[in-house]
């Protein structure tokens, strides 16, 4: 399966979400919080826009990308997209408010805009738990993409801000766990994938798994959780450690990168059941 | 009222393909673009005991198209509503609403949506619905030299074949198909899809 633009769709449109989450975390506790609208804040709002752009790459009529609002009552990618679309919404309002300095409507439209985009990232997974997939069939499914808009919304912050301050401790220590549990959960999935191998017909998919895309995997969420690891004891000042920008970004890579590898892998494993 | 659906004998299926070149030359369709397929299943293969050697080999065909299902996921996961069921079970889609997300193409286990790519958008079987509403069969059926492949009303078409199973045909309650089948020799899942890539393109 070609899957390019799914692959930025998901992965753009999850660290979108993450970073809109921590900034919802970490906004509150900055006073004033101007920080917070030039950096973090203006960033998920462009990654979401990307992101938006990318799935419409994905279709082959994109002028009747309109009409994918048409079957709320059973598509869960018609719920997707009105949840991207609630997101965008929200987060407009967000920014407005923060611009007009009105920190109460800032706050709502923020915990609501937050929840819209709890619901698009699991919207974006139930896309895929189809009953006729196994590989994708599974909570795993669901749990990753959360985990990869925690964790790649965590390092994003830092990215967007430069650097780890206290402010953002909290939210680095969230990605710290989600990295660490993504790397455990390779076990799960790779277990999965063989499962799921059973049920279909070995010819569907003879490119399932490669052993060098996992061992690429783990590399980068090992390097992606020590990196976000130093991230937060230098944040949140357990340990003397200070990480320059380029240091930053270069972790925000790695993240990213260990998203896309494993999301490339996840449309690879696809193989349904039957024909 | 009638709820249409088809009969596949599988034992009878040379695999002459009469159903799917009928069915492409019916639509038109272009290149790659088969609402009609035709599957070739093998398996077996060469034993020894004591001296003497025993074969076990076999190969079946299994000629698909759209199942019209009763649970169609097709219609089930489709964002734009371009996919709807008629009251007589025929499912149809209306390429005009269709943004070509191939989602569909995702969801379905027996490869029914078939996506048209200089179109942009996806298309499936409907079943001849022109030619059942004149009283006709559908062109597949007609063609069909050797009476492997039928049509009628799906509770009789049950109660005359019950619901038989085939591999590499999913169970029938992930989707409940208008299809019912005459089982061949293997069909019990010891065989594996030898034309894949020629059925493909």
């Amino acid at each position: 399966m070609k899957a390019r633009s799914l692959v930025a769709f998901t992965v753009l449109g999850q660290t979108a979400v993450g970073l809109f989450w921590a900034q919802a975390m970490a906004g509150w506790a900055v006073s004033g919080g101007d920080a917070w609208l030039r950096g973090p804040l203006l960033l998920a709002g462009a990654l979401m826009l990307a992101a938006g752009l990318a799935a419409l790459l994905h279709l082959g009529t994109p002028r009747n990308a309109w009409r994918a609002l048409g079957n709320l009552r059973t598509s869960w990618l018609s719920r997707e997209v009105a949840l991207g679309g609630a997101f965008i919404v929200g987060w407009a309002v967000t920014v407005l408010a923060r611009g007009a300095r009105s920190p109460a409507l800032a706050a709502g439209a923020s915990v609501l805009t937050a929840l819209a985009g709890a619901g698009l990232v699991y919207a974006m997974a139930r896309v895929y738990r189809l009953r006729t997939v196994p590989a994708w069939d599974t909570r795993l499914t669901t749990a990753s993409f959360f985990l990869t808009a925690a964790s790649s919304g965590a390092l994003a912050a830092a990215f967007a801000l430069g650097s780890a301050t206290s402010s953002t401790g909290g939210t680095q220590a969230v990605g710290v766990v989600a990295l660490a549990v993504e790397l455990g959960a390779e076990a799960a999935w790779r277990a999965r994938r063989r499962a799921a191998h059973e049920l279909v017909d070995a010819g569907l998919n003879p490119h399932a798994d490669s052993d060098r895309v996992a061992r690429w995997r783990v590399g980068l969420l090992g390097a992606g959780l020590l990196s976000s690891a130093l991230l937060w004891l230098g944040a949140a000042g357990v340990a003397p450690v200070s990480v320059s920008r380029a240091g930053v970004t270069l972790a925000f890579l790695i993240v990213i990168a260990a998203g896309v590898v494993g999301r490339d892998r996840f449309y690879a494993n696809y193989a349904r059941r039957g024909l | 009222m009638t709820r249409w659906a088809f009969h596949f004998d599988a034992s009878a299926c040379s695999g002459c393909k009469a159903c799917q070149v009928a069915c492409k030359d019916r639509q038109g369709s272009p290149l790659g673009v088969r609402w009609r397929r035709v599957y070739e299943v093998t398996g077996g293969g060469w034993t020894r005991r004591g001296a003497a050697w025993e074969q076990d080999v076999f190969a079946y065909h299994l000629s698909v198209a759209c199942n019209h299902c009763e649970r169609p996921i097709c219609l089930e996961v489709c964002p734009t509503g371009a996919i709807t069921q008629r009251d007589d079970g025929v499912v149809l889609l209306d390429a005009g609403r269709c943004m070509g997300c191939r989602y569909c193409e995702w969801a379905c286990p027996y490869g029914a949506p078939q996506y048209e790519a200089d179109a942009g958008h996806m298309t499936k079987c409907d079943f001849c619905v022109d030619e059942l509403d004149r009283g006709r069969p559908p062109t597949c059926v007609a063609a069909c030299p050797l009476r492997a492949l039928d049509f009628g009303d799906a509770a009789e078409l049950e109660a005359r074949y019950g619901p038989a199973a085939v591999h590499p045909l999913p169970e029938r309650e992930v989707t409940r198909p208008a299809l019912y089948l005459t089982a061949p020799r293997g069909a019990d899942g010891a065989g594996r899809v030898a034309n894949r890539e020629e059925v493909r393109g």
